[in-house]
């Protein structure tokens, strides 16, 4: 994806730092690969929530373009809402809270 | 008679997967009856061996693995890069590997006289648990190469036709492959990503049989 996705806003970095580093520390499989790269590296879920919270840090790096990149309508298939992409993840945590399970 | 390499060093967990997306594409090349060389594991694909492949056999190569910026890269050491690229002069490399389209892939065209490259200009992430919707589009992708005879800019376009394919199949069967909403959404992003990726450089009108 581009380098330089359209940087998002404070309020955009600050859900994304509460709903996914929630989401990674909360993962009922928090230190197992979520996500395998062909750089050799892998990403757990509390890779993710780690990212979250250094955002200057390589994965906080990417975890943040992904976003930006993922709201943006690229030429081969829509973006999506940031909201939207965070509903899925505020999802699962009302599925593994105590309460309702 | 054309020659094809796969190189496939299956250096750790995840070259090893991807890898095994190299050999379905192999057996598509070897249905199409291209002829093919086959580079696989460590022990065959060091520095020495690749070199042998570039100097003396192969027109074209395929690499699954690992990558960075400026090369491909097996156990963390280099095995393709701007030292030997050049013995691929006029020859097709595809590269499915992070980030060697940033300055490998760029650079062996305009410099070092390889006719194309096909790659990718970040990283390639794919879901541990549901890799199959990411590895069909790779090979769907490059299957043309063999079964259609497409050129390189055909294969970029499919390839990249592909991986929005497999963001939809996450983003809707996602549960199907036992992922969670939120990991199905990390996987959607990460094929998004990858799609927006894909990057050729040279000759789109090359093929490979």
């Amino acid at each position: 994806m581009p380098q330089n996705v359209p940087p998002l806003s404070p309020d955009a970095r600050l859900a994304i730092r509460d709903v996914i580093g929630r989401w990674g520390q909360m993962h009922p499989r928090r230190d197992a690969p979520l996500i395998r790269l062909s750089d050799g590296s892998e990403l757990t879920p509390f890779d993710l929530a780690r990212a979250a919270h250094r955002p200057e840090s390589p994965s906080g790096r990417l975890l943040y373009r992904l976003f930006a990149f993922g709201t943006v309508d690229a030429d081969l298939g829509g973006g999506r809402p940031l909201e939207q992409l965070l509903d899925p993840y505020r999802r699962d945590l009302e599925e593994w809270s105590p309460e309702t399970r | 008679m054309t020659v094809v390499a796969f190189v496939r060093p299956a250096d750790d967990a995840a070259a090893a997967e991807i890898g095994a997306w190299g050999d379905d594409v192999r057996r598509i090349a070897l249905a199409a009856k291209a002829t093919v060389i086959d580079r696989v594991g460590s022990a065959n694909t060091r520095r020495v061996d690749v070199d042998q492949v570039l100097i003396k056999s192969a027109d074209h190569v395929l690499w699954f693995g690992h990558g960075r910026d400026d090369a491909l890269v097996a156990n963390s050491v280099p095995v393709v890069d701007v030292a030997n690229i050049g013995y691929l002069q006029d020859g097709v490399l595809i590269a499915i590997a992070c980030d060697s389209a940033n300055r490998l892939g760029p650079d062996a065209v305009r410099i070092y006289g390889v006719r194309t490259f096909l790659g990718f200009d970040d990283h390639l992430g794919w879901p541990a648990q549901a890799p199959g919707p990411m590895r069909d589009a790779v090979v769907q992708g490059l299957d043309c190469l063999f079964s259609q005879q497409h050129d390189l800019d055909y294969a970029a376009n499919q390839l990249r036709r592909e991986l929005v394919g497999a963001r939809l199949e996450y983003e809707i069967n996602g549960a199907n492959y036992g992922l969670s909403a939120g990991e199905a959404t990390t996987a959607w992003l990460f094929a998004k990503s990858n799609a927006a990726s894909v990057r050729m450089y040279g000759d789109g009108s090359a093929t490979l049989v």
